[in-house]
């Protein structure tokens, strides 16, 4: 199979995830309490991508051992924090990923 | 162009809410700009990830459409260049967006007012930064805004996003080594994690999501993901109606 067809089947796969609960709740709502929960999507599923990216892969003592990747997310949290500006938390986290990376050994 | 925009600002709660499709689409547009730039480097880092890849650099641009989500983009080149098999790919590719059913469903009471031909095209664009964008508290009560503010914001992320993963197979080469960009994704979802946090229960909806997430990471593909961001969002409802 070409590779783009198997792009265009996950792409697929993808968009039935994306669709099949736009499709089932936008008819009718959902019991209170799961609109309630729905409300916090945006923390509890950018929280865990941020958490299993910074962990990368050693569990809870990754998290809490500084590390060039914990440090510069940290680092990151703090500018968004202070300027809410996105290309300023990617660039210092970048920046200082590079930089922690090359002293750190 | 107003200061908040101009500093890549994501919370702009003054927007004004111009009924003319013109108006909301530029503003839609003009409030995706600083997302586009902030995707720059993870754009490029999956553009050199298929340019050094055995998958042919169209193929796995087209993946900008076809997906239209980073994460899954970046794993689905991986693997192809490894020699995965086609099932493998829309397997590892469906774990990884299974969260997606949460952004979606979160996404759902904002299309209930729109007509079904909107919802079924407003799906497929449904990812972190879009979906940041596209609830946007303006507008909320006027279904045209919305539509219009939605398709701009969509149609600037696409564009700058399917062109600088373009950009990254055809320079990977140039770019110097050793600055690796595999923060970049990581970076980005930090700057648009923050300013969510804007409550207790939020913040203890991360907390968990987080939590849960690393506790759960040896699951197999990114199950993990899915069941950080149920147990975060139940927390939070929980945190909500005490």
């Amino acid at each position: 199979m070409p590779p783009v067809a198997t792009l265009a089947l996950a792409g697929l796969a993808t968009y039935a995830l994306r669709l099949t609960p736009i499709a089932v709740l936008s008819r009718r709502a959902a019991p209170p309490r799961v609109e309630r929960a729905l409300r916090y999507a945006t923390p509890a599923i950018l929280a865990g991508l941020i958490a299993t990216a910074a962990a990368h892969g050693g569990g809870f003592l990754a998290l809490v051992v500084p590390s060039p990747r914990v440090i510069a997310l940290l680092l990151g949290a703090v500018v968004a924090w202070r300027t809410r500006n996105l290309v300023a938390t990617v660039v210092v986290a970048l920046a200082a990923f590079w930089t922690l990376s090359a002293v750190w050994a | 162009m107003s200061t908040s925009v101009a500093q890549g600002a994501i919370a702009d709660p003054s927007a004004p809410a111009p009924h003319a499709p013109r108006g909301a689409t530029l503003t839609g547009a003009r409030r995706a700009l600083p997302m586009v730039a902030g995707l720059v480097p993870l754009a490029l880092l999956i553009g050199m990830t298929i340019g050094d890849s055995a998958v042919p650099a169209l193929h796995g641009w087209a993946g900008s459409l076809l997906l239209f989500s980073g994460a899954a983009h970046l794993a689905a080149v991986t693997l192809l260049d490894s020699g995965a098999t086609a099932l493998a790919v829309v397997g590892a590719v469906a774990v990884i967006n299974a969260r997606l059913l949460m952004l979606s469903a979160a996404l759902a009471p904002h299309l209930r007012h729109q007509p079904g031909w909107f919802r079924v095209v407003a799906a497929h664009f449904v990812v972190e930064p879009t979906y940041t964008l596209a609830t946007h508290p303006g507008g909320l009560d006027d279904a045209a805004w919305w539509r219009w503010h939605y398709l701009g914001v969509v149609v600037t992320i696409f564009i700058g996003w399917s062109g600088v993963i373009g950009l990254g197979t055809v320079v990977g080469p140039w770019l110097p080594a050793g600055l690796s960009l595999e923060l970049a994704g990581p970076a980005l979802l930090v700057a648009m994690l923050v300013p969510a946090l804007t409550s207790r229960p939020a913040v203890l909806a991360a907390a968990v999501g987080a939590g849960v997430a690393v506790a759960t990471a040896g699951l197999p593909g990114a199950l993990n993901l899915l069941l950080g961001g149920l147990a975060g969002m139940a927390a939070g409802a929980l945190a909500d109606r005490s």
